[in-house]
């Protein structure tokens, strides 16, 4: 008899995880839902193409954002990275050199940058945030040293067809986003580096002791950032046919942002390349939304503010009810 | 005048019972001496006495008074401080603000903190009690035993009626020792009162009035210490248990498997040489810190010994880490659960595989599921895991079969030599014995086994040869129902011969 209330309060909970776990694809749903009721410009095909468009780029780095996110890491560099890599692949594209190449040493310098910050972190033992912080002055410095200062117009053709491309009616920088989500996704749930991923992400001491090479993980992991800031830079170079100079803080706010409201926790341990699809969604979808229903630039980077913190909150907020079911045991 | 009182009190963590109807009294101005072996239940009273978490059952008296302390905060308010095992200190504070912590508003002049007026109240209280030690020193510059005394120092200064001292002399060299001797006099004569935490049976005897005798959660004795010998301590401690609740089996032994040869790491263990058979289980024994699980993590590889020589079948084998002991055949089941063991965000199923998925992916590394996932439940049929399934998280099983997981991890490995650290630390009753079944289990499967256990019982009921540790060296071996459990424990303490029971 006493067992009946206790398990309705279980099954409460339980709804409430439910909810928390598909929060993103809820937010997606709530937010499409009013979009379409409250514009008529939301659900025509140009909008909804460039919609996809604004979120291909943040989806492509949100893949390798939410492994390191899982194995319990964080990059603050990746924008400016991002920023530099543009900088240098519209360098090169005033040469004679030849797309592929571009893309070449564009990839290594992403992988090599960006596995710098994790070894740099594993020799001396510090944490990511001050790795990463320091690392994104030397960045932002490098960019503009390279730069002058100024964007860099006439990219590659590769580049501009990455960023502004089509495969039928489908835009090409979208393809390449779904393409690295099922990848993503696939390693992520399916292989022995994923696995490694969240084992170091959940409890690197118990890791280790299982034989698995925690500092070796976190360098695979920064590794695959690095390639997908790479890609990235590419892309969002080619959408404008620019490499812009001043784009690095936003975007890692963004992905922060679309990750941890996809539904990988801050704290690592677990994770979701899908869920992070979802979490790109909802941040375009807030820049897309406020645009059409001309709302202020300014207003859109607080609500995107308010809707961090909210998400971050929300994070904390599910550990806390999963301790809540734990202690009932 | 009785101080304190404590009736009847007693702590479950969930499942398993921590305190079992535990009364004892304290006197005012008396040294009541807590003895027992790790794990007994001492720290789990000193807890409850200080408000960390509430008794489960009975009551206590402080003063003839209910005393229901909320946190430790109001077990200070209400007069009970206590000198913590590790050091709570702030290394980049004075001496003097550390003594003081939390208390320097009442060093105030002209509505500013006087840093001087609290090193004067400092020099002066050091100057009461003999302690050496400039007020004005940044404590980061001190050493360990001179922290130990501006902790004693801080437990002091809150003129508290009761001081519980949790083994307070560990980190102190013999002359601090004295000083700390002299304060204990001291305050006693200040009819103040101190419960005493000791690993080191002779400062009972030298100090203490009474003593009380935890074992298994159960308080034993409250007596005199005039008039109680050595042996009686012992016999107390160690105890006598009823009837074999260990279900040794005798298993045919068959070549050696592991061979550690003159292993040392400095610091830490000097020249441990010894064997384990094929189907053998050897035990170690020793107070916590004595070495034990730091020499068995040289072998398996989490922190390499400095020197010597580990083979396995024979073969010379080196391992760096972890990963390279599995390699060589070696399996091992962490003491500490929560930190090196369980990853709380996993289900049982990656908990179980953790250190054997990769074997079982292909080249492209993808994981063999259909593997994983038949190789999981054979495990958790074979241990007999309670668990709602291969999915649930692993939070949601008990300690007990929490540690079946653990164990299921080294199993899956297929080890040639099993090391098992502390294995039923913090399981209820049942979960142990079938603990115990699994080890007879893998020894007659051929597995060299090695037990670390700090219960005593346990490891000279499970072990075909025992090894006893103490401060990094093997100081005595027997063999399986050889020897009893009072020589053990002197063993361990490291008293004289003549302080053994024949």
């Amino acid at each position: 008899m006493s067992a009946k209330p206790e398990n309705k309060k279980m099954s409460k909970d339980q709804i409430l995880i439910f909810f928390l776990q598909n929060r993103a694809f809820l937010l997606v749903l709530i937010f499409v839902l009013l979009l379409s009721l409250f514009t008529s410009t939301f659900l025509t095909k140009g909008n909804l193409i460039s919609l996809a468009r604004q979120i291909s780029a943040n989806g492509i780095i949100g893949v390798g954002y939410t492994f390191l996110l899982a194995s319990n890491s964080v990059d603050l560099s990746a924008g400016y990275m991002m920023c530099m890599i543009g900088i240098i692949s519209g360098l090169l594209s005033q040469t004679t050199v030849s797309f592929p190449i571009i893309l070449l040493i564009c990839c290594i310098v992403g992988i090599i940058c960006s596995s710098w910050n994790a070894t740099i972190e594993n020799k001396f033992n510090l944490p990511p945030f001050l790795v990463t912080l320091a690392m994104q002055q030397i960045f932002r410095g490098t960019l503009m040293l390279l730069s002058n200062g100024s964007p860099i117009p006439n990219l590659d053709e590769g580049i501009i067809y990455m960023g502004q491309g089509y495969i039928g009616p489908i835009p090409f920088s979208v393809m390449l986003m779904l393409v690295f989500i099922i990848i993503g996704h696939i390693i992520f749930s399916r292989t022995q580096f994923g696995r490694n991923v969240i084992a170091v992400g959940g409890n690197p001491e118990a890791a280790r002791v299982s034989g698995i090479n925690v500092e070796k993980t976190r360098v695979q992991v920064a590794a695959l950032l690095g390639f997908t800031i790479a890609i990235m830079a590419l892309v969002s170079c080619g959408r404008v046919a620019t490499a812009q100079t001043n784009l690095g803080g936003e975007t890692v706010m963004d992905i922060i942002a679309a990750v941890v409201i996809g539904g990988t926790p801050m704290g690592g341990g677990s994770g979701t390349v899908v869920g992070t699809l979802f979490g790109c969604l909802v941040i375009g979808l807030i820049s897309n939304g406020l645009n059409l229903l001309k709302v202020s630039s300014y207003w859109q980077m607080v609500s995107k503010g308010v809707i961090i913190l909210v998400a971050v909150i929300v994070d904390v907020f599910s550990e806390r009810i999963y301790d809540r079911m734990r202690n009932k045991e | 005048m009785k101080i304190l009182e404590v009736n009847d009190v007693s702590k479950n963590f969930y499942s398993t019972q921590a305190l079992s109807n535990v009364s004892f009294d304290l006197e005012e101005g008396e040294v009541l001496a807590l003895a027992g072996e790790n794990g007994a239940g001492k720290s789990t009273m000193m807890n409850i006495l200080l408000g960390s978490f509430p008794p489960s059952k009975g009551s206590m008296k402080l003063n003839g008074a209910p005393y229901e302390p909320k946190n430790p905060s109001d077990a200070l308010s209400k007069g009970i401080s206590m000198i913590h095992q590790e050091l709570c200190l702030v290394p980049s504070m004075s001496v003097a603000e550390n003594v003081w912590i939390g208390r320097v508003n009442q060093f105030m002049s002209h509505g500013l903190y006087d840093y001087r007026k609290c090193e004067e109240a400092t020099q002066k209280l050091f100057d009461t009690y003999n302690i050496n030690i400039n007020p004005h020193e940044n404590v980061k510059n001190l050493s360990t035993a001179q922290m130990q005394m501006v902790e004693i120092a801080r437990a002091i200064s809150y003129d508290s009626k009761i001081v519980i001292m949790d083994e307070p002399t560990s980190a102190l060299s013999d002359k601090e020792v004295k000083v700390l001797y002299q304060i204990i006099r001291q305050l006693t004569s200040e009819n103040r009162s101190i419960l005493f935490i000791s690993h080191k049976l002779e400062e009972v005897f030298e100090l203490a009035n009474r003593v009380v005798v935890f074992r298994d959660g159960h308080m034993i004795v409250q007596r005199d210490v005039n008039g109680l010998s050595m042996n009686e301590l012992i016999n107390y401690i160690a105890g006598r248990k009823v009837g074999n609740i260990y279900p040794k089996e005798d298993v045919e032994k068959g070549e050696v498997v592991l061979s550690v040869k003159n292993l040392n790491k400095q610091g830490v263990y000097e020249d441990i040489n010894f064997e384990v058979r094929a189907g053998e289980i050897v035990g170690f024994a020793g107070l916590v810190g004595a070495g034990r699980t730091e020499i068995m993590q040289g072998i398996y590889g989490i922190v390499a010994p400095d020197s010597g020589e580990i083979s396995i079948n024979g073969k010379v084998v080196r391992n760096r880490s972890p990963r390279e002991g599995l390699n060589n055949g070696i399996a091992m089941v962490t003491e500490d659960r929560l930190r090196q063991g369980v990853i709380k965000k996993m289900n049982v199923e990656k908990n179980m595989t953790l250190a054997y998925f990769y074997k079982i992916c292909n080249k492209l590394g993808f994981i063999s599921q259909g593997k994983e996932d038949a190789d999981t439940e054979d495990m958790i049929k074979r241990l007999s895991v309670k668990t709602a399934g291969k999915d649930a998280p692993i939070w949601s099983l008990s300690g007990g079969n929490q540690q079946k997981v653990m164990i299921g991890r080294a199993l899956m490995t297929q080890p040639k030599v099993l090391i098992l650290d502390e294995p039923t630390r913090g399981v209820d009753v049942g979960a142990k014995s079938e603990i115990y079944d699994y080890c007879n289990m893998m020894a007659k499967q051929g597995v060299a086994i090695v037990l670390i256990s700090s219960d005593l019982p346990e490891v000279m009921g499970m072990s075909d040869r025992l090894n006893v540790i103490r401060e990094g060296k093997i100081v005595a071996r027997h063999t399986y129902n050889e020897v009893s459990a009072e020589q053990i424990m002197a063993e361990m303490f490291g008293l004289k011969g003549d302080n053994h029971v024949s």
